[in-house]
């Protein structure tokens, strides 16, 4: 039988770095979101154009982007550039764009989908009273479509905060990356991944809880 | 004073001499292959009030919507105050400024205040000042019954309050024309009196009117035009008495004996 003495000692040692690497995973996450919600609103709001040409393109955007996988995106943007156009992007960058890229076309759909939800009644009161449709979607339908997309936003935001693991495949020094360095300098990959793990958790389960009680509030003011 | 939010406006001018506000030519409307409006004439006078009857799927609520280009008509003209609203060149979010319009289903802002439904488009459409914006909605609230209700949300009202909410928004505006497509079908029949009285108010004030609407007794005290839209054509009009006693049209006497037995189904 396999006898695996445990030694946490290494991975507390780590300390430091990993909690380097949590800032940069966090800022990642920050960067990521900061960008892709504008991008989204206007890319939800090509979809739901009257004019075709606009309307296509924005539904070409968001199901290409939706269905190519973070990770080949990820690499692709690491190598092809550089090795085809001789552009090398910092990994942080490089990082940013394919995130942007995929989490804004998602948030487009989800922010399309609760405009749609607002009843056609509201926009209809608006433009009837006088409001061009740019001040009655401002006004009056995308304050309440983004309140009831909050929910969906905040869950993007966790899974995005966990999911920027995957740029330590293109070097950016975040919380994997740093974890994995370490892992293989002390030679103790058990306790410190597990760590890793504990830390990731120990940063989203709060920020999970604190998003569900201020949508709580958010709905009960609406 | 009256309802009007411009003080002094309409109170007199009723029947002087008649001053057609919105008319109306040869509307057509189809949806697909349905023709909801095929060839409405229709005109109405400053200080009128006409009220919209006929069985549902008859096309009021889509012409009340042409009238604000709500919805585009296919064919015909529409001239509301001098304004031709069937032209592509009509600057419509200026238009529908002097046009207020009331939807069965209120559509008051949730997430405002009742004050803040009332003073919106003053604020974002006229650019008024929020104390300006404010006065007057609190004057019309007053008006309507809802003083006290300036800081409720619209959720919290009932459906006479919110309806009565949703006039006083379209009139802070100061329309020239009020719309109202059928303001109290969605109410529980102890709440529609509150609205009616609203209405009433309003016409009483001078208020031009057009006011889809099956409350017999209602067109009976205040329209001084019934107007009978039946397949997507004006089949019968003149004064509520003329047409409930002796309604020329075979499909307004059969319309008007389905709401009469009712009626008096009810009261017996």
């Amino acid at each position: 039988m396999l006898e695996y003495s445990w030694d946490w000692s290494a991975a507390v040692d780590g300390l430091p770095l990993l909690i380097e690497g949590l800032a940069v995973s966090f800022v990642l996450a920050l960067t990521v979101m900061t960008v892709s919600l504008p991008v989204s609103l206007i890319v939800a709001g090509a979809r739901l154009s009257t004019i075709a040409p606009i309307r296509f393109s924005a539904y070409a955007y968001t199901e290409m982007l939706r269905t190519l996988p973070l990770l080949v995106l990820l690499t692709w943007f690491f190598f092809v550039p550089g090795l085809s156009f001789g552009v090398n992007l910092e990994p942080f960058v490089i990082a940013v764009v394919a995130f942007v890229l995929t989490t804004s076309a998602f948030l487009a759909e989800v922010v399309r989908g609760s405009i749609q939800s607002i009843d056609p009644g509201q926009r209809e009161a608006a433009v009837a009273a006088g409001m061009t449709s740019w001040q009655a979607a401002r006004r009056v339908v995308l304050p309440q479509a983004l309140r009831r997309a909050l929910p969906l936003i905040g869950a993007v935001w966790i899974s995005l905060l966990k999911d920027t693991s995957l740029v330590s495949v293109v070097a950016v020094h975040d919380l994997m990356f740093e974890a994995r360095v370490l892992a293989v300098t002390v030679y103790r990959p058990i306790e410190v991944l597990t760590f890793a793990a504990l830390i990731y958790f120990v940063v989203t389960y709060p920020q999970g809880r604190l998003l569900e009680w201020v949508f709580q509030r958010v709905r009960v003011s609406e | 004073m009256g309802l009007s939010a411009r003080p002094g406006v309409g109170v007199t001018a009723a029947r002087a001499a008649p001053e057609p506000v919105i008319v109306a030519t040869g509307v057509r409307k189809a949806f697909g292959k349905v023709e909801v409006l095929r060839g409405v004439d229709l005109t109405v006078s400053r200080g009128e009030v006409v009220v919209l009857m006929g069985p549902s799927g008859s096309g009021k609520s889509t012409f009340l919507r042409c009238v604000n280009r709500l919805i585009a008509p296919d064919g015909g003209r529409i001239v509301v105050s001098g304004v031709d609203m069937t032209d592509n060149a009509t600057d419509l979010p200026r238009a529908r400024r002097t046009i207020g319009f009331v939807a069965q289903h209120f559509n008051l802002y949730p997430h405002m205040s009742v004050l803040g439904n009332v003073m919106e488009a003053p604020r974002i459409v006229l650019g008024q000042s929020a104390a300006d914006a404010r006065t007057t909605a609190e004057r019309l609230l007053a008006r309507v019954g809802l003083a006290d209700k300036h800081d409720a949300r619209p959720r919290e009202l009932s459906g006479g309050q919110q309806q009565r909410v949703a006039i006083a928004r379209a009139l802070a505006m100061g329309p020239v024309v009020m719309l109202l497509d059928e303001p109290t079908s969605a109410l529980d029949p102890e709440l529609t009196g509150e609205v009616l009285d609203v209405m009433q108010e309003l016409a009483r004030d001078g208020m031009t009117m057009i006011v889809v609407s099956h409350e017999i007794h209602f067109a009976a005290r205040v329209a001084h035009r019934l107007v009978m839209l039946t397949d997507g054509q004006v089949i019968e009009e003149g004064t509520p008495k003329e047409i409930m006693r002796e309604p020329r049209d075979e499909r307004t006497r059969r319309f008007l004996s389905r709401l009469m037995s009712w009626e008096t189904d009810l009261s017996s």
